[in-house]
């Protein structure tokens, strides 16, 4: 309860006991998931506060759904296959907008100190932070709910593909993302992280495309390349599986591994920082 | 001001042994060790790009040791850094308020990182806020206060959790006499029964503030004095240093 001096509302909580002096220094687990949720709130009350990231969510939401109308109404089929299609391309500009500033901007305005001397472990602020930038992806993802909602009026779509669809996008996102972190961790510039990113990103999307894929085979006819970049290191392809209707657990698994070696490596370069 | 607990912690002592950080090829402390027991105050003194700061980091545990062993309450930063920031209250020289955030909600979110919530919290966090004067602060964003207050609420955010090792990189840069004359007042009660260590490379700053000086020169400790309580403080410094570098 905040005393007479001051104007703002009690705050509220249960750890650690309220009153008591905390003079425990030990690190229980319920200490470490109070700490984890108190940088979630941190990065999501971020989010909200910068204008970039609602311009994310809007202009996503707008060129998606823009795209999408324009096809729909040319094909006149309720389905979001339209949708999804173009989805891997534009994930690639928008998603590292959102990461950017997970790491770049502590370096950027020098809390990063504060920030690594805070008695918390760098699994703790890399996994919250992620998990911020995650959830307002999937917020943003959530506001294509009127065109099923339109699609379910005007037809009958098929549902379980669109479920899988939407899987899928949550993976590939979550792909997209981790590698984006790791690059704003390599970097104390955000315009740099975003670029870097988009770059990145594009090589990795390249590598699921078959055109690509086919390049890079012919050039080392022995080595398979292309082919082994496509099935090994591209998301896309898994991704398209998803859209297929198909909810397949390899590439569930394969976006869950995918999504946490770049998480991974994020850890190397806060340890290596030290 | 200040409430007088953490008599717990009164009896962590801070051992810095045979510590060197390197960076490449440059040696940025070489060799440094010293002892601090709880309630003193000792300051660092030097001139720019002595290793004040990179000493103080390695202690906070934000750069490893090269060499050497900085053992707090008996914890190793190489090996428990999180007991041991658990422990500490650092301010470092550069910024650490996010600009965005209101004062209010910063001095909240520092807290909760500490394990602090609820009537606990909001006590502490009144209690600097008065303590330090920033009152007429709390609804404006980071980014909007003068230096003197993004100066007072940095201290208040590392300090919400009562720590019983306080370290300052340069705490006093940015205040007004007034502030500055507040800040020492606020410190001084604070290593009644704690351990602050603070850096400076201002001889009167120092001379102001404490009289256990470590002279640090070249990454090197080159004297561990403690000033006499009469006479001239920063001419005794003045004199320390002409005489340790000949």
């Amino acid at each position: 309860m905040a005393t007479a001096q001051s104007p703002h509302p009690p705050l509220r909580g249960t750890f650690p006991q309220e009153g008591k002096e905390n003079k425990d220094f030990s690190l229980p687990w319920r200490d470490r998931v109070w700490v984890a949720t108190t940088v979630f709130r941190r990065e999501m009350a971020a989010y909200f506060d910068l204008p970039i990231a609602s311009i994310f969510a809007i202009v996503f939401l707008l060129v998606t759904g823009g795209m999408f109308i324009n096809d729909f109404f040319l094909v006149g089929v309720a389905e979001m296959d339209a949708y999804f299609a173009p989805l891997p391309m534009l994930m690639i500009l928008f998603l590292p907008a959102l990461s950017m500033r997970s790491w770049a901007e502590e370096r950027e305005i020098n809390t990063y100190e504060f920030l690594r001397t805070l008695p918390v472990s760098p699994w703790n602020l890399i996994l919250s932070k992620y998990a911020a930038s995650y959830v307002f992806f999937l917020v943003t993802l959530a506001g294509t709910a009127p065109i099923v909602f339109m699609l379910y009026r005007l037809g009958q779509p098929d549902g379980g593909k669109i479920v899988a669809s939407y899987v899928g996008t949550a993976g590939l996102g979550a792909v997209y993302l981790a590698v984006s972190h790791y690059l704003s961790s390599l970097s104390r510039d955000q315009i740099v992280a975003y670029l870097t990113s988009v770059l990145v990103l594009a090589l990795l999307y390249a590598t699921g495309n078959e055109l690509v894929a086919g390049i890079l085979d012919g050039l080392w006819p022995t080595l398979q390349i292309g082919t082994l970049l496509r099935d090994i290191v591209s998301p896309v392809p898994h991704f398209e599986t998803f859209a297929l209707g198909i909810l397949d657990l390899h590439g569930a698994l394969f976006f869950l591994l995918m999504g946490a070696v770049p998480l991974w490596m994020t850890h190397g370069v806060l340890e290596r920082d030290r | 001001m200040m409430e007088k607990r953490a008599q717990k912690e009164s009896n962590i002592v801070l051992k810095v042994d045979r510590v060197t950080r390197r960076f490449g090829r440059v040696t940025a402390v070489d060799d440094v060790s010293f002892e601090i027991q709880p309630g003193e105050m000792v300051g660092f003194l030097g001139p720019n790009g002595s290793g004040k700061t990179t000493l103080l980091r390695v202690i906070s545990t934000y750069l490893l040791p090269s060499s050497g062993t900085v053992l707090l309450d008996g914890l190793d930063v190489r090996r428990s850094p999180e007991e041991v920031r658990r422990r500490i209250g650092y301010l470092p020289e550069s910024n650490i308020l996010y600009p965005r955030m209101r004062v209010w909600d910063y001095l909240k979110f520092a807290g909760e990182m500490r394990g602090l919530c609820g009537k606990l919290l909001a006590e502490r966090i009144d209690s600097f806020v008065q303590a330090l004067q920033l009152e007429s602060v709390l609804e404006k964003r980071n980014g909007e206060c003068s230096k003197g207050f993004r100066q007072r609420i940095s201290m208040a955010a590392v300090l919400l959790h009562r720590p019983p090792v306080i370290l300052l990189d340069e705490p006093t840069i940015g205040l007004d006499p007034l502030q500055l004359f507040m800040v020492r007042d606020f410190l001084r009660e604070l290593a009644k029964d704690r351990i602050v260590l603070f850096s400076s490379h201002i001889m009167q700053e120092v001379a102001a503030m404490t009289q256990r000086v470590l002279l640090i020169h070249q990454g090197k400790l080159i004297r561990d004095a403690v000033l006499a309580e009469t006479g001239d403080g920063a001419r005794q410094l003045e004199n320390m240093f002409k005489e340790a570098l000949v």
